[in-house]
């Protein structure tokens, strides 16, 4: 990757930033501190966060057309709070405080990921196919505990939980900004620490147990760090699906060569760069007349048909 | 040396490799023989860990490679197994960099370089070494592949069936390098082979294995004869002498 590249991809961030936080404001900077600030954070944070674990979960299941999003780790999330408002209740919901929920949903997922897949590594790591089926198994059983559960409570707490259900880009979730940021600061380090490691990985089991690299140790971390991002993103505005996969779509298709160390600022920035720039134009040009949301899980289905039908062709 | 002492492995409940000793000396070219099935891929791979073990030990020069951690272990002997495949677009010479790892731990020092220019020199892969992977022929590939597990600078080198679609040209010249790299820097290596042409050739130790056991094992010249190669195969073969070199003439 050149030094050119990343220094057009932070000037395109920068430029969207700008326009995120100034587009309509009218030059009133009080306003914009108030009431955009956080949500530009908030946007930011989700893009590097999909975008890391998207690369992450990829590196692991040895594809590049899986999201983590096939791991089920959304369907604890859901059937987290879905349990949660139908023994509490709405009401008592609303005012269990965002960082409580937040700290139980991301020990709740990693706990899956690695019972789950920590575990099954140990016992198949030769075997990633057959650990993604089961991970897609327990999902889809997860899924339909989360649609049984949401058929038992009251309409109101329904309305509330779909809410919940769908990724939203413009209700972001605020008060777990601090919280996030912590969370990412740690994760952005330890991938610092190990990111020649990850090149070495992705040569692929053989080659990275014959270079030395402790591969089942490796495996159950890097999904730690898969569902601790995938909690992040999740807390902040909801499932999301296929956005992972655009970004690093993009990335691969811009910088076929580039190392791990260089996906990863890359993938980071052009996650952050979809988001807030997706973002500024929804929300300030066409008067949230439609849904990023939307339009980027549709735009990343399509890349995900397309990477299918790529790869069968390949093959 | 390579010991295996009481190593023994079986894959939900059927046994692929019996309970199996050998000691193997240093210095020279190990060849692996035997049918499709014998085991030799499964010993292959317990010895350079990607199995673990299931019974018994495994030693390089008094080294367990059950007990060392493993970033040692990738400092003593390295491993090329059959089918190779890269998720990352890389370069020859990338890749040659990467299997510095166990070194430099991904920050490549002026020695891993220098280590790199001259197994590029050694392999002639001077013309290749900007290419990616992706665009070798399967010779060149193959070659590539060899000299990535010579950069890694062990004294022992495993390959699985390395002259597996390799055309004749490509094949001499992978095992005239590993030859001469026992005589350079004096490496072990070894080979699971099919032709026993080429093991007769360029082997100086053969171990035959015969549903998941050693059936013989020896200096070359001594235990490839009609009989032994005729029950390990089960097939009528006749060894012809000529000059200093014996061929197994089995059509």
């Amino acid at each position: 990757m050149s030094k050119h590249a990343l220094t057009m991809i932070i000037a395109i961030w920068i430029v969207s930033s700008l326009l995120f936080l100034l587009l309509g404001s009218g030059g009133d900077l009080d306003f914009v501190w108030r009431f955009r600030v956080n949500k530009w954070l908030a946007l930011n944070f989700v893009g590097v966060s999909v975008a890391l674990a998207t690369f992450l979960f990829q590196t692991v299941s040895q594809s590049r057309v899986l999201t983590p999003a096939i791991m089920g780790l959304d369907s604890v999330f859901l059937l987290f709070n879905v349990l949660l408002i139908g023994i509490l209740g709405g009401a008592e919901y609303a005012k269990i405080s965002g960082s409580i929920k937040f700290f139980l949903q991301v020990v709740l997922m990693m706990l899956f990921a690695v019972a789950v897949f920590g575990l099954l590594v140990r016992r198949f790591s030769m075997d990633i196919s057959r650990l993604l089926l089961i991970g897609i198994a327990l999902g889809l059983l997860i899924q339909s505990l989360v649609e049984f559960f949401a058929r038992l409570i009251t309409p109101e707490d329904f309305s509330l939980f779909q809410g919940i259900a769908f990724a939203q880009f413009n209700r972001v979730q605020t008060e777990l900004l601090g919280v996030v940021a912590g969370v990412l600061l740690f994760v952005i380090l330890m991938l610092w620490r190990i990111y020649p490691a990850i090149d070495i990985y992705r040569l692929g089991r053989n080659s990275a147990i014959n270079l030395g690299i402790p591969y089942i140790k490796m495996t159950t971390n890097l999904l730690m760090l898969v569902a601790i991002l995938v909690s992040a993103s999740t807390a902040l505005v909801g499932p999301i699906f296929f956005f992972g996969l655009l970004i690093t779509a993009i990335v691969f298709a811009l910088f076929p060569t580039a190392r791990s160390g260089s996906f990863m600022i890359m993938a980071a920035f052009i996650g952050a760069i979809s988001l807030v720039g997706g973002q500024a134009i929804f929300e300030h040009v066409l008067g949230l007349a439609s849904t990023l949301s939307v339009v980027i899980e549709f735009i990343g289905g399509l890349v995900f048909f397309m990477l299918l039908l790529k790869s069968r062709k390949s093959n | 040396m390579i010991e295996l002492l009481n190593v023994q492995h079986s894959i939900s409940g059927n046994s692929v490799l019996e309970n199996t000793s050998l000691t193997l000396t240093g210095n020279q070219v190990i060849a692996l023989i035997g049918p499709n099935g014998a085991g030799k891929s499964t010993l292959l791979s317990l010895m350079s860990r990607l199995l673990p073990l299931q019974t018994g030990k495994i030693l390089f020069d008094g080294m367990d490679i059950s007990t060392t951690r493993s970033d040692e272990v990738a400092r003593k002997m390295a491993i090329l197994q059959q089918s190779t495949h890269f998720m990352s677009r890389l370069t020859v010479e990338d890749l040659l960099i990467f299997s510095r790892y166990p070194y430099h731990k991904g920050r490549p020092k002026t020695e891993d370089k220098t280590k790199v220019e001259d197994i590029i020199q050694y392999f002639g892969l001077e013309a290749l070494k900007h290419k990616f992977i992706d665009q070798l022929s399967g010779g060149q590939r193959q070659i590539a592949l060899v000299a990535m597990t010579f950069c890694q600078d062990t004294d022992y080198i495993l390959l699985d069936e390395p002259l597996n679609n390799l055309d004749m040209y490509h094949a001499r010249h992978l095992m005239r390098i590993l030859k001469q790299a026992i005589a350079d820097w004096g490496k072990t290596i070894v080979v699971v082979m099919h032709d026993i042409n080429y093991a007769s050739q360029y082997a100086d130790y053969i171990v035959a294995l015969q549903q998941g056991n050693v059936l013989f094992h020896g200096q070359t010249l001594e235990v490839l004869t009609e009989s032994n190669i005729g029950q390990l195969y089960n097939l009528d073969v006749s060894m012809l002498t000529l000059g200093d070199k014996r061929f197994c003439v089995h059509f």
